[in-house]
């Protein structure tokens, strides 16, 4: 199956369960602001994962016997990150009301990247151009298990069609509604209630400031918007600490 | 052997196959490792014993290289050795990437053509002080009167001179060479030139994809091409740089983000030279 074949299964899926989801198109001239270093290198390390015969060229992301645990995306499952897109808008969206924050977010969309166990050519893996984002078509609740049964439903036929595929889902850009500078300490609590609440490693991994020289970068506490997304190591990093 | 007689063999093998390309005579690099503040300084103190006041001027201040030669401190002989061993293996790839390449463009349909970014013929000798222009002798010998005046003394530096190897390229157009006959001549330059402990590697850093039309797309959709091409084919392609081409050709209100006419997707941090 071709990455745009694996988009269209997705929509039927959605739509044979009758889930008010829209997936829309990504057009790269819509692309977020900054690079996506991040899930850059969580989709090589998802490839490097699937080259479990060295058929393609891959290197593997970080370094050191430690990467091995902490950065290893889940290659496994197509559509967890389709799952835990929800929760964590929905989390966001709570904290965010609960904590009184007046800051909004924009959802930067999936990644789909694909590899096709009976491609025989030399370049197996693909993805898809672009990109999507899902849209709920209305204010209706979807529940859990709704959205668990189109994941179930989704991966099995892949595994039928002997398809590889991984939708990766590119994080979050959150910005103060009203004033012009966001406090880059909202932005860091944020990330670490959805590690704790959800066991998501949500990370800041790049920020927009003012900041004309790199002194006044150091010092600063703000910013103008922030990009918020799945770390490339799959659990937090949790350094020992030592009693002084 | 010389760098020069080795550039005569390469052209005239060029010649003799018919590539359409013209060879570059090549760079005299100059590589200073050591502690960094030391290594900057005692490069700065060369390239002004060596060219000048006024050449070390621009470099500094205007970024700018007047002449045939590069200069770092910031990458070592090794890291730079490694890194053409690394890209020769790319290299290797070249023709099936251009196929992907291809591929994604018919894909979307776009009205692009493509051309080779940058091809280079490397030299590695086996014994580099034989491997020389006289220009490298001249900054080897000046180097040894430095360190003779005891100028390198304060911290350990170490220097050294090599030759850029050469560079294929296309005067008055985008390089659009049949890559298979380019791979046939270093072949051929490597078996005349073992003998003389000198090995060859063929490094390719990219391609330029070029409008076949005056057409509004924005650079965006290259960006996406290298973004695609880097995830299936594991090469980290970017696009380096779009151009609107020369000034004559542009048009009053063209932005270069939508009216570009060339971007070059380039593996460029794996190219060695400075």
């Amino acid at each position: 199956m071709t990455p745009n074949e694996v988009k269209e299964l997705l929509k039927s899926v959605i739509a044979e369960q009758k889930i008010p989801i829209n997936i829309v198109d990504i057009l790269p001239t819509e692309k977020s602001d900054g690079k996506d270093l991040t899930t850059e290198t969580r989709i090589k390390d998802v490839i490097h994962q699937w080259n479990t015969d060295g058929k393609i060229h891959t290197q593997p992301p970080g370094e050191g016997s430690i990467m091995n645990f902490y950065t290893k995306t889940d290659a496994q499952s197509a559509a967890d990150e389709f799952l835990g897109f929800f929760k964590v808008e929905a989390f966001i969206e709570s904290v965010i009301a609960d904590k009184q924050m007046a800051i909004r977010h924009t959802d930067y969309g999936f990644r789909l990247v694909t590899l096709h166990e009976e491609d025989t050519s030399r370049y197996p893996v693909k993805i898809l151009h672009g990109g999507f984002r899902v849209e709920k078509t209305t204010e209706e609740k979807i529940e859990t298990s709704q959205l668990e049964g189109i994941a179930n439903r989704f991966e099995t036929i892949l595994k039928e069609k002997r398809t590889k595929a991984k939708l990766f889902h590119r994080g979050f850009k959150l910005e103060k509604e009203s004033e012009p500078t966001l406090p880059l300490e909202q932005v860091k609590q944020i990330t670490k209630l959805i590690d704790e609440t959800l066991n998501i490693n949500y990370v800041m991994d790049s920020y927009n400031m003012t900041a004309k020289s790199k002194d006044e970068a150091l010092n600063m506490r703000d910013c103008i918007s922030a990009n918020i997304r799945i770390s490339t190591w799959r659990y937090k990093h949790r350094h020992w600490s030592f009693p002084t | 052997m010389r760098p020069y007689e080795v550039y005569e063999i390469l052209k005239s093998i060029v010649q003799e196959l018919g590539i359409p390309v013209d060879v570059g005579s090549g760079n005299t690099l100059l590589i200073v490792e050591g502690e960094e503040r030391a290594a900057k300084q005692c490069k700065e103190n060369i390239l002004e014993r060596w060219q000048g006041e006024r050449t070390l001027d621009n470099y500094l201040n205007k970024n700018r290289i007047d002449g045939p030669w590069r200069i770092t401190h910031r990458s070592t002989l090794s890291e730079i050795n490694k890194k053409i061993e690394k890209l020769a293996i790319v290299t290797t790839r070249v023709l099936e990437v251009k196929e992907v390449l291809q591929a994604l463009i018919t894909e979307r349909e776009l009205p692009f053509k493509i051309y080779y970014a940058q091809i280079n013929v490397a030299i590695l000798p086996e014994k580099p002080s034989d491997y020389q222009t006289d220009e490298m002798i001249e900054l080897n010998t000046l180097i040894q009167e430095m360190q003779q005046d005891g100028r390198f003394e304060e911290k350990k530096i170490d220097v050294y001179v090599r030759h850029s190897g050469f560079e294929l390229y296309q005067e008055e157009d985008f390089l659009d060479v049949d890559f298979a006959l380019v791979k046939s001549a270093t072949q051929r330059l490597q078996s005349e030139i073992e003998k003389y402990g000198l090995q060859v590697r063929l490094l390719h850093n990219g391609f330029v994809i070029v409008k076949d039309r005056e057409i509004e797309i924005h650079v965006s959709e290259a960006q996406e091409l290298a973004y695609r091409l880097m995830v299936m084919t594991g090469i980290n392609y970017r696009v380096l740089s779009h151009g609107m081409g020369e000034n004559k050709d542009v048009k009053p209100g063209w932005k270069t983000e939508i009216n570009w006419l060339d971007a070059s997707l380039c593996n460029d941090r794996a190219y060695p030279y400075i």
